[in-house]
């Protein structure tokens, strides 16, 4: 017992130690009288500055100890009310340095003072906001995601991405780092609730490498400091799950925080379903480093950039198994240097079987019966290398390269059925692509109201895309096609620079920016024995530009931002040569009618070019039933677009109330259109043309608002509609589609006794063909209900949910009834034991019926989705 | 422009019993002014010890009070019993007393809530830990050198004080205090200003007393009855006068 009691003596003193590890301890008394002065102040300040570095008061004693994390020289000042403040140099070298006082009495020191003065007004604007965890959390959190889910005014949207007051949140940082960048979701779903010490919303977040003086790393941050004991060691956790049919899940979660050197590893291999990475947080993961160019000049073309469909969301997944690894290192040797690297993998297994329902609109007679079944395996693969040098206040050096690979290999076996005629089809798709992006930048002021940052971009985009068809009859009615193979690749690689000022005014900024992209492509397609599906062109290209924009306050609250590019654009392809410039204005007004309101209005007019894969002149094979033919646009057609914005947004801190809505329309006058044919046999060809006014417009908006931090009533609702005209078999075609989605309800957060969640998500789809007269509609409805409360003095967490999803198209209807219980017993601080069903009613495939439009057909499928679960687990923290 | 007056007092031969008074002036924007023009309602006051509408800061041996003058005071109860027909929960007439040696800190509500409650209420805790971040900001208060120190509270509020090292007092008004000397202004987010208007040693020895009579209760249950006394009610004075509680 004894010797327990030393160790643990030993521990404290050690732990103590390592907190504060040098002190100053004496005592302050008067020189006349040696008398101790209670709570004389004490104070350890720069030598240089006069900062105060650390301070105290004394005891009724007078005996004082004052704490300093580092040695030095120091100026030490004590003062007292009543005698003349002492003031000398102290060095401090070793753990504790002894140094008594003595205070000569201060005999002017008696007045009455009148103090006349105009007070010093600081203006808090709210750039930081500090949550009260204690009173907002109830103590059933396990996860960071869980904690952010009581925050008012902050949420996880469906992109897996961080939303604060109506912003879109920029750096999640935690323990200073933001450890695996822009993955918001599985970062919140790693860090455990426990070691969270706090979180604050930071509106003006300077990372590392900005400027003094200069806003160059300024954004905004959700900023989560980690409790102590989880620091300069390793910490984290293991999940084992497994149940039936045959479901299991592993899963850990390693951190190291504090020090130098962080890091921290996710790691996931289950085959429940779900999905480990989305498309847009893949998209934020490959735009690291890259947004500023990607906006202010070099306009990548989105169709040719997309991230890899299978990571859509989609819920037509019959079987998922799911590998998904991050590994994240940062090392910070001193306040000037940081290194950081980040890797991020995922494989999906997956299987799929639909029941299409194929119907053409013009051709009745082509109308199809569908049996699909598809295995796929898709990997990707991210890493991202970061260092910065900051080898003073003004300059700043970067390099960044992020390499980016995926591939994913589908396999389709298809029965098709038509009036006529019964056809097998297998079909196999490769696609292999690497990405490898390398940015180097220097920033420095040029003088004291002007940055400037010039960088280097390299750029190399490699993609292999192989089609296979085996068919029971000729494919596309080719001659000896019943097996059909298509081979194409794309290279494309780009470089160039980029020039940057910035300066600053007492209430204005001027950015001015030039650069210059070269740009080299090459596109091959080929098909064995089939000469009218080659495909092999490429293309040289200059993009040069320079951008001025210019940000003034026409008031206090009234800010604006006007902005005018100039850029010019040499290109050669397809055995011509052209040349253009335009000129591209943009303007940006904010009112900010107060800390908490915010109105703003954007407008924008760009001018892209085609890319060079809307040009083929051969045909391409899409899939087994379409083909591109080939395209009908001019090499060097321009395509403009005016962009509108409208957007506004309140919340309130104390209450937690939110509301926000927005507006954009988006109006093409020349964009790339398509006219579609059908044949008898249901073969759709598909050609790119020119259409003309296209135009977008959608509205969304949003409310969150809480009743005495217990409840709430919330709803997201979003409206998309468009018209866009193409053709069909050459005849002029109107199509509207119309989106309109809603998900709303009511929650509890009371601290004690259950909680409930009550909603309804809704979804509903519209499209409409002029000159078909048809409309298709999809509608989506899935109210839901979810109660969680506690037991044992929170040591067991229950919760209960039911979904009832209907899904309705024109020509079937399912439905679901999803019941997810989970149930957690938390056996001691390091030992969890748990239970967990997901669509428990359908252990079996479930299904659902999905609605897919075009213009020449729709497709009303019924598809399996995720079969249901229940599993147990046990979950270990070290 | 800075303008000091200075009086020479008798001093003191006894360290021990020195005890000092601080005036403040405790200004509110609410929701119609802005910081700015409470600089201009300041000028407009009468300052200092004589302020009608003043606070003071009593410092002794370890111990203080924060209140209105006892004669102001009597005029503000009066006042409140009269007020108009919205009861506002904005402006409390609250009195802080710290102990630092026993580690108390009390807030004191004489008559509080009169229309419902009108008992005085003696709400007791340990003193409030304030994690002081002391800025490189410097600047001058009336001829004393100042640096601003922040915290946030837990409540949320964010808080911005000026202190000045050469009034070696680690006090200021209110329940706030901890920083390395006198704190001569506190802004609480863009909400409150209080500002230090006049300082002054006392020779009259007075111990300060700590409130006695009245219901003592803990920061919890003070909260509790906030909320049982502030909830949305209609309320009907004997004299038939209705009162809207929103």
């Amino acid at each position: 017992m004894r010797k327990q009691y030393f160790l643990c003596l030993i521990a404290v003193l050690l732990f103590v130690k390592l907190q504060a590890q040098y002190e100053v301890r004496g005592s302050i008394k008067t020189l006349e009288s040696q008398d101790p002065l209670p709570y004389a102040t004490i104070q350890l300040l720069d030598v240089k500055s006069s900062k105060t570095i650390s301070y105290t008061t004394a005891d009724t004693n007078g005996i004082f100890n004052l704490q300093t994390e580092k040695t030095g020289t120091y100026r030490f000042k004590t003062s007292y009310m009543g005698c003349l403040s002492f003031l000398d140099t102290i060095v401090i070298e070793k753990p504790v340095v002894f140094k008594n006082v003595f205070l000569k009495k201060d005999v002017e020191a008696l007045e009455e003072v009148v103090l006349k003065y105009e007070p010093k007004v600081m203006k808090i604007e709210n750039d930081t906001i500090t949550y009260n965890l204690e009173k907002l959390t109830t103590g059933e959190e396990r996860t960071l995601a869980n904690i952010i889910e009581k925050l008012p005014g902050v949420k996880l949207n469906n992109s897996g991405q961080l939303i604060a007051n109506g912003k879109l949140v920029k750096k999640l940082l935690i323990d200073g780092e933001e450890l695996f960048k822009n993955q918001h979701r599985t970062t919140t779903e790693s860090i455990t609730a426990k070691m969270v010490e706090g979180v604050r919303y930071l509106d003006k977040y300077q990372d590392f490498g900005n400027i003094k003086g200069f806003d160059n790393k300024q954004t905004n941050a959700l900023d989560v400091s980690i409790k102590e004991e989880y620091k300069n060691k390793i910490t984290g956790d293991f999940k084992a799950e497994g149940g039936h049919e045959s479901k299991y899940l592993t899963k850990t979660n390693l951190y190291r925080f504090g020090g130098q050197f962080k890091f921290g590893f996710i790691g996931n291999w289950n085959n429940l379903g779900k999905q480990s990475i989305t498309n847009l947080e893949y998209d934020e993961l490959r735009g690291i480093g890259f947004d500023e160019i990607d906006k202010n000049g070099f306009k990548i073309d989105k169709t040719e950039d997309s991230s890899p469909k299978f990571l859509e969301p989609t819920l037509d997944i019959e079987e998922r198994i799911n590998l998904f690894g991050a590994l994240s290192l940062i090392y910070k040797p001193s306040s000037k240097t940081k290194i950081s690297f980040l890797n991020v993998i995922s494989n999906s297994k997956q299987k799929q079987f639909l029941l299409n329902n194929r119907r053409f609109f013009d051709l009745p007679a082509a109308n199809q019966i569908e049996q699909r079944n598809v295995q796929s395996d898709f990997l990707l693969n991210t890493s991202v290398f970061e260092f910065g040098y900051q080898p003073s206040s003004t300059s700043f050096f970067e390099y960044i390269v992020n390499f980016n690979p995926h591939s994913s290999n589908e396999d389709f076996i298809i029965t098709n059925t038509t009036a006529t005629a019964v056809t097998s089809i297998n079909q196999s798709q490769y696609n292999q692509q690497y990405v490898l992006d390398q940015k180097l930048s220097y920033l420095t002021n040029i003088s004291s109201k002007t940055l400037l940052k010039a960088t280097g971009l390299l750029v190399l985009d490699a993609t292999i895309d192989d089609l296979e068809i085996i068919s029971s009859t000729p494919a596309f009615l080719l001659e000896d096609a019943s097996l059909l193979e298509q081979n194409g690749s794309k290279k494309r690689n780009f470089y160039g620079y980029q020039l940057k000022t910035i300066s600053k005014f007492k209430k204005e900024m001027l950015r001015v920016e030039h650069g210059t992209i070269f740009t080299d492509t090459d596109f091959e397609n080929i098909v064995a024995n089939q000469p009218e599906f080659t495909n092999s062109f490429g293309s040289s290209r200059i993009d040069s530009y320079l951008n001025a924009s210019y940000e003034g306050k026409l008031s206090k609250r009234l800010i604006y931002t006007g902005g005018l590019g100039y850029k010019f654009v040499q290109l050669e392809r397809f055995g011509e040569s052209f040349d253009n410039s335009f000129l591209l204005p943009s303007l940006k007004i904010d009112y900010r009618m107060s800390t908490s309101k915010n109105l703003s209005f954007d407008y924008s007019y760009n001018i892209a070019l085609t890319v060079d894969t809307q040009l083929h002149p051969n045909s391409i094979i899409d899939n087994y039933f379409s083909i591109k033919s080939p395209s009908q646009v001019k090499s060097n057609q321009l395509l403009p677009s005016h962009l509108f914005g409208l957007y506004y947004s309140n919340f309130k801190i104390k209450t937690g109330t939110t509301f926000s809505t927005y507006t954009n329309y988006n109006y093409t006058p020349t964009f790339i259109s398509f006219n579609n044919t059908i044949t008898e046999e249901g073969i759709v060809t598909s050609s790119n043309i020119i259409g003309e006014a296209q135009w977008q417009w959608n509205f969304g908006l949003s409310f969150d608002k809480r009743f005495k931090s217990k409840l709430g009533i919330f709803s997201n609702f979003s409206w998309f509609y468009s018209e866009e005209p193409n053709s069909i078999r050459g005849e002029q075609n109107q199509a509207t589609t119309l989106v309109l989605k809603n998900k709303g309800g009511i929650y509890s957060r009371f601290r004690k006794g259950v909680n409930f969640n009550l909603g309804l998500d809704l979804e509903i789809i519209e499209y409409t063909s002029s000159l078909l007269e048809i409309t298709n509609k999809a509608i989506a409805t899935k109210p839901y209900l979810v109660f969680n409360g506690n037991l044992l003095e929170k040591k067991v967490l229950w919760s209960i949910g039911g979904e009832y999803a209907n899904y309705k198209t024109d020509l079937d209807e399912t439905n679901v009834i999803n019941i997810y219980p989970k149930v957690t017993y938390e056996i001691n601080d390091n030992f969890e034991i748990l239970i967990k069903g997901n669509n428990i009613l359908n252990i079996d495939n479930a299904e659902i019926t999905r609605n897919f439009n075009t213009i020449n057909y729709s497709e009303s499928s019924v598809v399996d989705t995720l079969e249901g679960y229940i599993v147990f687990g046990l979950y270990y923290r070290l | 422009m800075i303008h000091i007056k200075i009086f020479i007092l008798f001093i003191s031969t006894s360290i021990f019993s020195q005890s000092y008074q601080i005036a403040y002036e405790e200004l509110f924007t609410f929701d119609y002014y802005e910081l700015e023009d409470l600089k201009k309602e300041l000028k407009k006051k009468e300052v200092g010890f004589e302020s009608p509408t003043g606070f003071v800061l009593i410092c002794q041996n370890g111990k203080t009070s924060y209140g209105k003058n006892a004669e102001r005071l009597e005029k503000s109860i009066d006042e409140e019993n009269t007020s108009s027909q919205m009861v506002s929960s904005e402006v409390m007439l609250v009195e802080y007393y710290k102990d630092k040696t026993a580690n108390i800190c009390i807030d004191y509500y004489r008559n509080y809530d009169p229309l419902l409650y009108g008992e005085d209420v003696i709400v007791e805790g340990e003193l409030p830990t304030f994690k002081w971040e002391i800025t490189d900001i410097a600047g001058d208060i009336s001829g004393y050198k100042c640096k601003l120190a922040k915290t946030t509270r837990n409540n949320g509020d964010a808080i911005m004080a000026w202190f000045t090292d050469e009034i070696a007092i680690s006090e200021g008004p209110r329940d706030y205090w901890g920083l390395p000397g006198l704190i001569l202004q506190v802004q609480i987010n863009d909400k409150v200003l209080i500002v230090a208007t006049a300082i002054k040693k006392i020779l009259d020895q007075k111990s300060i007393v700590f409130p006695a009579k009245g219901n003592k209760m803990t920061h919890k249950q003070f909260t509790e009855l906030q909320k049982e006394l502030f909830k949305p009610q209609k309320i009907v004075k004997p004299d038939g006068t209705i009162i809207i509680r929103e």
